[in-house]
């Protein structure tokens, strides 16, 4: 595919029409969050728009966010735009290994210097000199180092690349930081965080780029205000029963069956910012609330660490010093009791060396 | 292996705070209100995006319900199929575009005329010409 290409072009030869490519641009703007009505002006940016390249680093990750990415139904606008990209390094998607995907990278680097999106999923573990993620004889951090200085903009995908994750829960220890930690303010970093993030929105944010050519408006965590503007809470169809006072108080009771709030089952929905109650998971059929399940918080800085998922939010749980008693329900006095007691278990629980389980949790509500 | 679509689920309303429409659905209807009116005073169009709301199935088929039918229907193959119904009421629009898979890819509720997506395409309306020459050259009855 000719890299000079206009996305026009691209389109065309795929067979797609004029109407076929106004519909693509209405679901551009739907996915990132804009109005409708922009869908021509999103038809005429992107008819001048050529293929960025697009250099993907991974690091000390999982893989979810690529599965997360290339898992997402097909065909689609998302693989439309994938292919309205040159990505040109990702080990884990490119035919290349070893010394040649190594060199491709360091072509890409060099040619499009200034110029191309640096993709980064996981994190960068900085002790002991960051022996303990090492590809192709280099240190993740090194490896890092060497491509800021060529980009054009950082795209940090997953809460780890975004900020530490799972890696860097305590007691952290391969010295794990976040992309941003390493290039400061010497780029501009877009974070897209979530264990794993939506789809649409990893796509949302490739598209916004894409068209204006520009970093999107961004939150105090550096993650783009159109998928992260609201909180879970905010948007969450549950919300009537929250603001009435239904909870459910357990996973099976009349509450849990009536769809009522989960905020006593330990949802962190009103301190989360995604865009999961919206776009949704699974084309679009459902996420964790709507299947019975509380909100874990993966898109906001250390929630592996924010205590159990199963306590509520008003409760201090043991070890997470860091996070705000947030007594926002009309239960709360009840919940910062439950959590003392809660607490003691697990004190008790640590001395004696068991483990504490969900069950155990439950009965404390 | 069975597709998503035909695992049988059973939609619910909650009916917990009231009778349907829930209040998301009438909060949506009051922006549609609004929107209409709009149209008819200064003719700006106006959209409400569906998977911008934080909706359930039952709730789109509420919302679907009270808005009801009109008297246009057009189905447009073009990236997959795209659905416009007119509604029950004049100038609102209910308009789905699906993929090629049959997934809805963007899906919205238009206060419009008429929905841009019907209307012919300006660069196609340019190329007709020479397209039309070319079909009467092919059966021998151009100039």
């Amino acid at each position: 595919m000719p890299r000079d290409e206009y996305l026009t072009d691209i389109l065309r030869r795929q067979g797609i029409s004029r109407r076929g490519f106004l519909k693509f641009c209405s679901a551009m703007a739907s996915l990132m969050a804009l109005p409708p009505g922009m869908a021509p002006a999103i038809a005429d940016a992107l008819s001048k728009a050529r293929r960025p390249s697009v250099i993907w680093l991974s690091f000390q990750e999982c893989t979810g966010c690529t599965e997360s990415l290339t898992r997402s139904h097909n065909p689609t606008v998302e693989s439309l735009i994938l292919d309205a990209i040159s990505l040109d390094y990702h080990h884990t998607l490119q035919a290349a290994s070893g010394t040649a995907a190594e060199e491709a990278r360091e072509h890409a680097m060099k040619e499009f210097f200034g110029k191309y999106l640096l993709i980064v999923d996981g994190s960068i573990p900085i002790k002991d000199g960051g022996v303990y993620s090492t590809i192709a004889g280099m240190t993740n951090l090194q490896m890092l180092e060497d491509a800021i200085e060529g980009a054009a903009a950082i795209v940090a995908v997953g809460t780890c690349a975004a900020f530490g994750g799972l890696p860097h829960a305590n007691p952290n220890p391969t010295g794990a930081v976040s992309v941003l930690d390493i290039v400061k303010d010497r780029k501009p970093v877009i974070n897209v965080p979530g264990c794993p993030p939506i789809p649409v929105v990893i796509t949302g944010v490739l598209a916004h780029y894409l068209t204006f050519g520009t970093v999107p408006d961004l939150d105090h965590h550096h993650r783009p205000l159109s998928f992260f503007g609201d909180s879970i809470h905010d948007r969450c169809y549950r919300r009537p029963f929250y603001d009435k006072g239904l909870f459910a108080k357990t996973f099976d009771d009349e509450g849990a069956r009536n769809g009522w709030c989960l905020y006593e089952l330990g949802c962190k929905g009103p301190t989360t910012y995604n865009a999961c109650a919206t776009s949704k998971w699974n084309n679009g059929t459902s996420f964790p609330i709507q299947s019975g399940h509380p909100c874990l918080g993966c898109s906001e800085p250390d929630f592996w660490d924010a205590g159990s998922f199963y306590s509520p939010l008003s409760t201090p749980s043991l070890g997470v010093s860091k996070v705000a008693a947030t007594a926002v329900a009309a239960g709360a006095i009840t919940g910062v009791a439950f959590g003392l007691y809660d607490q003691r278990k697990r004190k008790k629980a640590r001395q004696q060396h068991k483990k504490v389980s969900v069950e155990d949790l439950g009965e404390t509500s | 292996m069975s597709e998503l679509t035909d695992i049988p689920v059973k939609e619910s309303q909650s009916n917990e705070l009231g009778n349907v429409p829930s209040v998301q659905v009438l909060a949506i209807l009051k922006e549609l209100q609004t929107m209409l009116a709009t149209l008819v005073e200064t003719g700006d169009e106006n959209y409400v995006d569906i998977h911008g709301m934080p909706l359930l199935p039952g709730e789109i088929q509420s919302l679907k319900q009270i808005l009801g039918t009109g008297e246009v229907e057009a189905t447009i193959a073009a990236l997959g199929p795209t659905h416009v119904t007119e509604t029950s009421i004049p100038g609102i629009w209910w308009v789905t575009h699906r993929n090629a898979s049959d997934e809805i890819i963007s899906e919205f509720i238009e206060v419009t005329d008429l929905p841009e997506i019907l209307k012919t395409q300006h660069h196609d309306l340019h190329e007709a010409p020479e397209k039309f020459q070319q079909r009467l050259n092919e059966i021998n009855l151009g100039a």
